[in-house]
Protein backbone atom coordinates (compact mmCIF):
# COMPACT_ATOMS: atom_id res chain seq x y z
CA UNK A 1 0.00 0.00 0.00
CA UNK A 2 1.03 3.27 -0.82
CA UNK A 3 -0.70 6.00 0.86
CA UNK A 4 -0.29 6.64 4.73
CA UNK A 5 -3.52 4.75 6.77
CA UNK A 6 -4.84 8.07 7.71
CA UNK A 7 -5.04 9.78 4.18
CA UNK A 8 -6.41 6.53 3.31
CA UNK A 9 -9.26 6.48 5.39
CA UNK A 10 -10.01 10.03 5.03
CA UNK A 11 -10.40 9.37 1.57
CA UNK A 12 -12.79 6.59 2.33
CA UNK A 13 -14.50 9.00 4.34
CA UNK A 14 -14.68 11.80 1.92
CA UNK A 15 -15.97 9.70 -1.16
CA UNK A 16 -18.68 8.20 1.33
CA UNK A 17 -19.88 12.02 2.08
CA UNK A 18 -19.44 13.55 -1.31
CA UNK A 19 -19.86 10.48 -3.93
CA UNK A 20 -22.33 8.14 -2.22
CA UNK A 21 -24.59 9.89 0.43
CA UNK A 22 -25.50 12.39 -2.53
CA UNK A 23 -27.03 9.53 -4.36
CA UNK A 24 -28.84 7.60 -1.82
CA UNK A 25 -32.27 9.29 -1.04
CA UNK A 26 -33.62 6.29 1.10
CA UNK A 27 -33.15 7.14 4.88
CA UNK A 28 -32.62 3.91 6.22
CA UNK A 29 -29.62 3.19 3.74
CA UNK A 30 -28.01 6.83 4.45
CA UNK A 31 -28.49 6.01 7.98
CA UNK A 32 -26.22 2.34 6.60
CA UNK A 33 -23.56 5.05 5.23
CA UNK A 34 -23.19 7.14 8.29
CA UNK A 35 -22.13 4.33 10.24
CA UNK A 36 -19.63 3.77 7.71
CA UNK A 37 -18.63 6.98 8.06
CA UNK A 38 -18.33 6.49 11.99
CA UNK A 39 -16.71 3.41 11.73
CA UNK A 40 -13.63 4.42 9.36
CA UNK A 41 -13.63 7.52 12.17
CA UNK A 42 -13.18 4.74 14.62
CA UNK A 43 -10.70 2.50 12.72
CA UNK A 44 -8.89 6.20 12.09
CA UNK A 45 -8.49 6.91 16.13
CA UNK A 46 -7.80 3.21 16.74
CA UNK A 47 -5.59 1.18 13.49
CA UNK A 48 -2.92 1.74 11.82
CA UNK A 49 -0.37 -0.33 8.86
CA UNK A 50 -0.03 -3.73 10.43
CA UNK A 51 3.77 -3.79 11.89
CA UNK A 52 5.30 -7.14 11.03
CA UNK A 53 5.35 -6.42 7.06
CA UNK A 54 6.95 -3.13 7.71
CA UNK A 55 9.17 -4.87 10.14
CA UNK A 56 9.84 -7.25 7.43
CA UNK A 57 10.80 -4.89 4.43
CA UNK A 58 13.11 -2.79 6.41
CA UNK A 59 14.97 -6.09 7.71
CA UNK A 60 15.32 -6.42 3.82
CA UNK A 61 16.50 -3.31 3.20
CA UNK A 62 18.93 -3.29 6.22
CA UNK A 63 20.52 -6.67 4.49
CA UNK A 64 20.33 -4.92 1.00
CA UNK A 65 22.86 -1.84 2.93
CA UNK A 66 25.35 -4.34 4.54
CA UNK A 67 25.79 -6.07 1.01
CA UNK A 68 26.23 -3.01 -1.04
CA UNK A 69 28.15 -1.78 2.01
CA UNK A 70 30.46 -4.58 1.74
CA UNK A 71 30.73 -5.00 -2.04
CA UNK A 72 31.20 -1.35 -2.42
CA UNK A 73 34.33 -1.12 -0.01
CA UNK A 74 36.67 1.74 -0.95
CA UNK A 75 33.95 2.90 -3.83
CA UNK A 76 32.92 6.31 -3.65
CA UNK A 77 29.13 5.56 -3.50
CA UNK A 78 26.29 7.29 -1.71
CA UNK A 79 25.71 7.12 2.17
CA UNK A 80 25.10 4.05 2.94
CA UNK A 81 23.21 4.01 6.53
CA UNK A 82 24.22 2.25 9.24
CA UNK A 83 22.28 -0.89 9.90
CA UNK A 84 20.38 -2.40 12.19
CA UNK A 85 18.07 0.81 11.97
CA UNK A 86 15.28 -0.08 14.00
CA UNK A 87 16.88 0.49 17.71
CA UNK A 88 12.99 1.11 19.48
CA UNK A 89 12.20 -2.27 21.36
CA UNK A 90 8.20 -1.51 20.43
CA UNK A 91 8.18 0.63 17.31
CA UNK A 92 5.47 2.76 16.58
CA UNK A 93 4.00 1.78 12.79
CA UNK A 94 3.73 5.40 11.35
CA UNK A 95 7.99 5.59 12.10
CA UNK A 96 8.07 2.31 10.80
CA UNK A 97 6.64 3.68 7.84
CA UNK A 98 8.51 6.66 7.61
CA UNK A 99 12.13 3.98 7.89
CA UNK A 100 10.62 1.94 4.98
CA UNK A 101 10.43 4.80 3.11
CA UNK A 102 13.76 6.78 3.55
CA UNK A 103 15.08 3.12 3.11
CA UNK A 104 13.66 2.86 -0.73
CA UNK A 105 15.04 6.47 -1.35
CA UNK A 106 18.71 5.76 -0.33
CA UNK A 107 17.81 2.03 -2.02
CA UNK A 108 16.89 4.21 -4.75
CA UNK A 109 20.16 6.28 -4.71
CA UNK A 110 22.62 3.14 -4.87
CA UNK A 111 20.41 1.80 -7.76
CA UNK A 112 20.89 4.48 -9.69
CA UNK A 113 24.78 5.24 -9.00
CA UNK A 114 25.17 1.22 -9.79
CA UNK A 115 24.15 1.97 -13.23
CA UNK A 116 26.21 5.59 -13.53
CA UNK A 117 29.10 6.61 -11.64
CA UNK A 118 29.47 3.15 -10.24
CA UNK A 119 30.10 1.54 -13.35
CA UNK A 120 32.47 3.97 -13.80
CA UNK A 121 34.44 2.88 -10.61
CA UNK A 122 34.45 -0.42 -11.25
CA UNK A 123 31.84 -1.61 -13.06
CA UNK A 124 32.25 -5.71 -11.92
CA UNK A 125 31.33 -4.17 -8.42
CA UNK A 126 28.74 -2.03 -9.58
CA UNK A 127 26.81 -5.24 -10.91
CA UNK A 128 27.07 -6.71 -8.24
CA UNK A 129 25.49 -4.39 -5.79
CA UNK A 130 23.00 -3.61 -8.95
CA UNK A 131 22.31 -6.47 -8.86
CA UNK A 132 22.00 -7.78 -4.87
CA UNK A 133 19.62 -4.74 -4.64
CA UNK A 134 17.48 -5.69 -7.56
CA UNK A 135 16.87 -9.28 -5.97
CA UNK A 136 16.04 -7.71 -2.16
CA UNK A 137 13.90 -5.43 -3.61
CA UNK A 138 12.01 -7.68 -5.32
CA UNK A 139 11.69 -9.74 -1.79
CA UNK A 140 10.49 -6.74 -0.47
CA UNK A 141 8.07 -5.85 -2.87
CA UNK A 142 6.71 -9.61 -2.42
CA UNK A 143 5.99 -8.88 1.52
CA UNK A 144 3.52 -5.51 -0.78
CA UNK A 145 2.44 -8.92 -2.61
CA UNK A 146 1.53 -11.00 0.34
CA UNK A 147 -0.63 -8.01 2.07
CA UNK A 148 -2.52 -7.32 -1.41
CA UNK A 149 -6.08 -8.00 -1.49
CA UNK A 150 -7.44 -9.52 -4.80
CA UNK A 151 -7.63 -7.27 -7.84
CA UNK A 152 -11.31 -5.80 -8.49
CA UNK A 153 -10.50 -4.54 -12.32
CA UNK A 154 -14.12 -5.59 -13.35
CA UNK A 155 -16.23 -4.28 -10.39
CA UNK A 156 -13.81 -0.76 -9.96
CA UNK A 157 -14.88 -0.37 -14.00
CA UNK A 158 -18.63 -1.07 -14.40
CA UNK A 159 -19.63 -1.32 -10.71
CA UNK A 160 -21.14 -4.37 -10.97
CA UNK A 161 -20.10 -7.79 -8.59
CA UNK A 162 -18.28 -10.21 -10.74
CA UNK A 163 -20.27 -13.91 -11.03
CA UNK A 164 -23.50 -11.51 -9.65
CA UNK A 165 -26.19 -11.44 -12.27
CA UNK A 166 -28.15 -8.44 -12.70
CA UNK A 167 -31.32 -7.81 -9.66
CA UNK A 168 -29.51 -10.55 -7.63
CA UNK A 169 -28.02 -10.03 -4.37
CA UNK B 1 -7.24 15.83 -26.33
CA UNK B 2 -5.54 17.01 -29.22
CA UNK B 3 -4.35 13.40 -30.30
CA UNK B 4 -7.52 12.45 -30.53
CA UNK B 5 -9.43 14.84 -31.98
CA UNK B 6 -5.94 14.46 -34.92
CA UNK B 7 -6.22 10.31 -34.73
CA UNK B 8 -9.81 10.95 -35.76
CA UNK B 9 -9.46 13.41 -38.62
CA UNK B 10 -6.50 11.77 -39.87
CA UNK B 11 -7.45 8.24 -39.47
CA UNK B 12 -11.30 8.36 -40.16
CA UNK B 13 -10.07 7.76 -44.45
CA UNK B 14 -8.22 4.79 -43.61
CA UNK B 15 -9.01 1.23 -43.18
CA UNK B 16 -8.74 1.23 -39.12
CA UNK B 17 -12.05 1.64 -38.15
CA UNK B 18 -12.53 5.05 -35.94
CA UNK B 19 -15.11 7.07 -35.09
CA UNK B 20 -16.11 10.24 -37.75
CA UNK B 21 -15.34 13.21 -35.47
CA UNK B 22 -18.63 15.37 -35.89
CA UNK B 23 -17.00 18.71 -33.49
CA UNK B 24 -14.52 19.75 -30.89
CA UNK B 25 -13.00 23.08 -29.24
CA UNK B 26 -9.66 23.17 -27.56
CA UNK B 27 -10.44 27.04 -26.17
CA UNK B 28 -13.31 26.20 -23.98
CA UNK B 29 -15.47 28.82 -25.26
CA UNK B 30 -18.32 26.69 -26.24
CA UNK B 31 -19.08 24.46 -22.55
CA UNK B 32 -16.39 25.97 -20.51
CA UNK B 33 -13.70 23.10 -20.96
CA UNK B 34 -11.74 21.34 -24.31
CA UNK B 35 -13.87 18.72 -25.69
CA UNK B 36 -14.85 16.46 -28.86
CA UNK B 37 -17.51 14.90 -29.89
CA UNK B 38 -17.83 11.75 -31.93
CA UNK B 39 -20.69 9.54 -33.74
CA UNK B 40 -22.02 6.88 -32.23
CA UNK B 41 -20.70 3.34 -32.96
CA UNK B 42 -22.41 0.01 -32.16
CA UNK B 43 -20.73 -2.54 -30.85
CA UNK B 44 -19.74 -3.54 -27.83
CA UNK B 45 -16.23 -3.72 -25.61
CA UNK B 46 -15.03 -6.48 -24.69
CA UNK B 47 -13.73 -7.18 -21.14
CA UNK B 48 -9.61 -7.24 -20.51
CA UNK B 49 -9.27 -8.71 -17.26
CA UNK B 50 -11.88 -11.34 -17.83
CA UNK B 51 -10.67 -12.22 -21.11
CA UNK B 52 -14.20 -12.85 -22.60
CA UNK B 53 -17.61 -15.09 -22.15
CA UNK B 54 -17.24 -15.29 -26.08
CA UNK B 55 -16.21 -18.53 -27.89
CA UNK B 56 -12.99 -19.04 -28.64
CA UNK B 57 -13.80 -18.82 -32.38
CA UNK B 58 -15.07 -15.75 -32.37
CA UNK B 59 -12.28 -14.46 -30.06
CA UNK B 60 -9.95 -15.66 -33.34
CA UNK B 61 -12.33 -13.90 -35.57
CA UNK B 62 -11.90 -10.79 -33.67
CA UNK B 63 -8.22 -10.80 -33.03
CA UNK B 64 -7.39 -11.37 -36.31
CA UNK B 65 -8.51 -7.92 -37.35
CA UNK B 66 -7.56 -6.63 -34.27
CA UNK B 67 -3.56 -7.86 -35.85
CA UNK B 68 -4.45 -6.83 -39.07
CA UNK B 69 -5.82 -3.01 -38.42
CA UNK B 70 -2.77 -2.84 -36.14
CA UNK B 71 -0.88 -3.33 -39.33
CA UNK B 72 -3.30 -1.11 -41.10
CA UNK B 73 -2.34 1.36 -38.65
CA UNK B 74 1.31 1.09 -38.82
CA UNK B 75 1.87 1.27 -42.78
CA UNK B 76 -0.28 4.34 -42.95
CA UNK B 77 1.62 7.41 -44.60
CA UNK B 78 1.60 10.07 -42.19
CA UNK B 79 3.40 13.00 -43.63
CA UNK B 80 0.48 15.10 -44.48
CA UNK B 81 -1.75 14.06 -41.83
CA UNK B 82 -3.19 16.23 -38.94
CA UNK B 83 -1.23 14.10 -36.88
CA UNK B 84 1.96 15.27 -38.03
CA UNK B 85 1.55 18.27 -35.23
CA UNK B 86 2.41 15.97 -32.38
CA UNK B 87 5.60 15.54 -33.63
CA UNK B 88 6.54 19.78 -32.56
CA UNK B 89 5.56 19.18 -29.01
CA UNK B 90 8.77 16.73 -29.31
CA UNK B 91 11.77 19.07 -28.05
CA UNK B 92 14.64 19.53 -30.71
CA UNK B 93 17.36 16.75 -30.13
CA UNK B 94 15.00 13.85 -28.21
CA UNK B 95 14.76 10.94 -30.13
CA UNK B 96 10.72 10.35 -31.55
CA UNK B 97 10.53 7.44 -30.44
CA UNK B 98 11.70 7.77 -26.49
CA UNK B 99 9.59 10.84 -26.17
CA UNK B 100 6.55 9.09 -24.40
CA UNK B 101 9.25 7.49 -21.84
CA UNK B 102 10.85 11.28 -21.13
CA UNK B 103 6.81 12.04 -20.63
CA UNK B 104 6.05 9.28 -18.38
CA UNK B 105 9.53 9.87 -16.71
CA UNK B 106 8.32 13.07 -15.56
CA UNK B 107 5.15 11.83 -14.69
CA UNK B 108 7.00 9.03 -12.04
CA UNK B 109 9.16 11.19 -10.54
CA UNK B 110 6.73 13.44 -9.08
CA UNK B 111 7.18 13.11 -5.06
CA UNK B 112 4.53 10.79 -3.50
CA UNK B 113 4.76 9.04 0.08
CA UNK B 114 6.31 5.66 -1.51
CA UNK B 115 8.87 5.89 -3.92
CA UNK B 116 9.61 3.04 -5.94
CA UNK B 117 13.36 2.44 -6.59
CA UNK B 118 13.12 -0.18 -9.20
CA UNK B 119 10.90 1.81 -10.66
CA UNK B 120 13.15 5.08 -10.95
CA UNK B 121 16.05 2.93 -11.84
CA UNK B 122 14.09 1.01 -14.18
CA UNK B 123 13.14 4.61 -16.21
CA UNK B 124 17.27 5.37 -16.57
CA UNK B 125 17.43 1.74 -18.12
CA UNK B 126 14.95 2.23 -20.46
CA UNK B 127 16.12 5.88 -21.25
CA UNK B 128 19.17 4.30 -21.92
CA UNK B 129 18.77 1.25 -24.03
CA UNK B 130 16.12 2.29 -26.69
CA UNK B 131 16.14 0.65 -29.52
CA UNK B 132 16.22 1.89 -32.90
CA UNK B 133 12.99 1.69 -34.45
CA UNK B 134 12.23 0.13 -37.92
CA UNK B 135 10.62 3.07 -38.79
CA UNK B 136 8.85 5.60 -37.37
CA UNK B 137 4.97 5.23 -37.27
CA UNK B 138 2.34 6.03 -35.96
CA UNK B 139 1.62 4.65 -32.07
CA UNK B 140 -1.76 4.36 -31.01
CA UNK B 141 0.02 4.05 -27.32
CA UNK B 142 -3.10 1.76 -25.62
CA UNK B 143 -3.81 -0.51 -28.14
CA UNK B 144 -5.66 -3.52 -26.19
CA UNK B 145 -8.14 -5.80 -25.90
CA UNK B 146 -10.73 -3.67 -24.04
CA UNK B 147 -10.18 -0.21 -26.50
CA UNK B 148 -12.12 -1.36 -29.15
CA UNK B 149 -16.05 -1.93 -30.09
CA UNK B 150 -16.84 -5.19 -31.84
CA UNK B 151 -20.17 -6.41 -32.98
CA UNK B 152 -21.44 -9.46 -35.12
CA UNK B 153 -17.68 -11.10 -35.07
CA UNK B 154 -16.47 -7.51 -36.38
CA UNK B 155 -14.30 -4.73 -34.95
CA UNK B 156 -16.08 -1.81 -35.34
CA UNK B 157 -13.99 1.04 -34.22
CA UNK B 158 -10.55 1.20 -32.22
CA UNK B 159 -11.38 3.59 -29.33
CA UNK B 160 -9.36 5.84 -27.11
CA UNK B 161 -6.65 7.30 -29.36
CA UNK B 162 -5.78 10.21 -26.19
CA UNK B 163 -2.21 8.66 -25.77
CA UNK B 164 -1.11 8.07 -30.00
CA UNK B 165 2.03 9.74 -30.41
CA UNK B 166 4.90 9.03 -33.06
CA UNK B 167 7.61 5.93 -32.40
CA UNK B 168 8.16 2.35 -32.82
CA UNK B 169 5.64 0.10 -33.92
CA UNK B 170 7.10 -2.85 -31.62
CA UNK B 171 5.51 -0.35 -28.90
CA UNK B 172 1.79 -1.02 -29.86
CA UNK B 173 2.83 -4.87 -29.80
CA UNK B 174 4.69 -5.13 -26.27
CA UNK B 175 1.61 -3.29 -24.66
CA UNK B 176 -1.12 -5.24 -26.37
CA UNK B 177 0.49 -8.89 -25.47
CA UNK B 178 1.08 -7.41 -21.70
CA UNK B 179 -1.33 -10.59 -19.70
CA UNK B 180 -2.89 -8.15 -17.60
CA UNK B 181 -5.09 -7.18 -20.88
CA UNK B 182 -5.28 -10.49 -22.06
CA UNK B 183 -7.19 -12.24 -18.93
CA UNK B 184 -4.03 -13.04 -17.53
CA UNK B 185 -2.56 -15.30 -20.58
CA UNK B 186 0.29 -14.87 -22.77
CA UNK B 187 -1.91 -15.12 -26.03
CA UNK B 188 -3.39 -12.15 -27.43
CA UNK B 189 -6.91 -12.32 -26.57
CA UNK B 190 -6.48 -15.32 -24.35
CA UNK B 191 -6.44 -17.39 -28.82
CA UNK B 192 -3.24 -16.01 -30.70
CA UNK B 193 0.19 -16.92 -29.54
CA UNK B 194 2.43 -14.37 -29.52
CA UNK B 195 4.61 -16.42 -32.73
CA UNK B 196 0.83 -15.97 -34.82
CA UNK B 197 0.36 -12.65 -33.43
CA UNK B 198 4.61 -11.88 -34.80
CA UNK B 199 4.30 -13.39 -37.82
CA UNK B 200 0.58 -12.18 -38.57
CA UNK B 201 1.56 -8.63 -38.23
CA UNK B 202 4.89 -8.75 -40.28
CA UNK B 203 3.12 -10.17 -43.11
CA UNK B 204 0.57 -7.64 -42.88
CA UNK B 205 2.61 -4.42 -42.11
CA UNK B 206 5.74 -5.62 -44.26
CA UNK B 207 7.39 -4.57 -40.84
CA UNK B 208 10.57 -6.90 -39.79
CA UNK B 209 9.96 -7.32 -35.99
CA UNK B 210 13.14 -7.88 -33.51
CA UNK B 211 12.96 -9.88 -30.38
CA UNK B 212 15.23 -7.55 -28.69
CA UNK B 213 12.68 -4.30 -29.71
CA UNK B 214 9.47 -7.15 -28.83
CA UNK B 215 11.14 -7.49 -25.21
CA UNK B 216 12.52 -4.16 -24.55
CA UNK B 217 8.57 -2.20 -24.86
CA UNK B 218 7.35 -5.78 -23.07
CA UNK B 219 9.46 -3.55 -20.15
CA UNK B 220 8.35 -0.52 -20.89
CA UNK B 221 4.68 -1.88 -21.48
CA UNK B 222 5.27 -2.14 -17.62
CA UNK B 223 6.49 0.94 -17.33
CA UNK B 224 3.86 2.71 -18.35
CA UNK B 225 1.62 0.86 -16.54
CA UNK B 226 3.16 1.62 -13.74
CA UNK B 227 3.25 5.04 -14.76
CA UNK B 228 -0.33 5.27 -15.21
CA UNK B 229 -0.74 3.93 -11.59
CA UNK B 230 1.38 6.51 -10.51
CA UNK B 231 -1.38 9.09 -11.54
CA UNK B 232 -3.92 7.40 -9.82
CA UNK B 233 -1.83 7.59 -6.76
CA UNK B 234 -0.97 11.43 -7.34
CA UNK B 235 -4.55 12.56 -8.24
CA UNK B 236 -5.84 10.89 -4.65
CA UNK B 237 -2.81 11.70 -2.51
CA UNK B 238 -1.70 15.18 -3.83
CA UNK B 239 -4.41 16.35 -6.06
CA UNK B 240 -7.58 15.56 -3.41
CA UNK B 241 -9.30 13.66 -5.62
CA UNK B 242 -11.60 11.54 -3.25
CA UNK B 243 -11.47 8.57 -5.79
CA UNK B 244 -11.47 4.99 -4.26
CA UNK B 245 -10.75 3.57 -7.61
CA UNK B 246 -7.49 5.59 -7.66
CA UNK B 247 -6.49 4.61 -4.44
CA UNK B 248 -7.06 1.49 -4.93
CA UNK B 249 -5.18 1.31 -8.03
CA UNK B 250 -1.44 1.85 -5.36
CA UNK B 251 -1.98 -1.56 -4.42
CA UNK B 252 -1.00 -3.03 -7.02
CA UNK B 253 1.89 -0.91 -7.96
CA UNK B 254 3.98 -3.90 -6.25
CA UNK B 255 3.09 -6.68 -8.35
CA UNK B 256 3.47 -4.11 -11.31
CA UNK B 257 6.97 -3.19 -10.41
CA UNK B 258 8.14 -6.36 -10.26
CA UNK B 259 6.85 -7.61 -13.27
CA UNK B 260 8.80 -4.20 -14.75
CA UNK B 261 11.96 -6.03 -13.33
CA UNK B 262 11.68 -9.54 -14.54
CA UNK B 263 10.69 -7.56 -18.19
CA UNK B 264 14.19 -5.95 -18.10
CA UNK B 265 15.91 -9.05 -16.95
CA UNK B 266 14.46 -10.30 -20.32
CA UNK B 267 15.76 -7.66 -22.08
CA UNK B 268 18.87 -7.11 -21.05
Amino acid sequence: MSQSFELLIDGMIETVRSRILPQLSDDSVRGQAYGVIFALNGLKLAADWAIAPLQRQITLQDKAFAEAARLGTALDHPLIPSVPRIVSAIPESADLERLRNDGDRKLGELLLWSSGPGVAADPDRAKAIQTVLRQIICEQLKVDISIMAAPMFHELATGKELGVAQGES
Amino acid sequence: MLPQVYALQSIGNSRVPVPRLVSYSQEGAVIGSPFFICEHVAGDVAAPWLGSGATEEHRRRIVMQFVDILAELHTLDWEDLPLRKLLAKIPSGERVERAPLTEWRKLVSRPLNRYYPLLDWAGQWLHENCPTPPRITIVHGDYRVGNFLEANGSITAILDWELTHFGDPHEDLGWTLVPTFNGGSRKLYGVMERSEVIDRYQDKAGITLTPRSLAYYEAFAFYQMAAIQICGIHAFEVGGFNDMRMAAMSTQMASIVRALDKAIEAAA
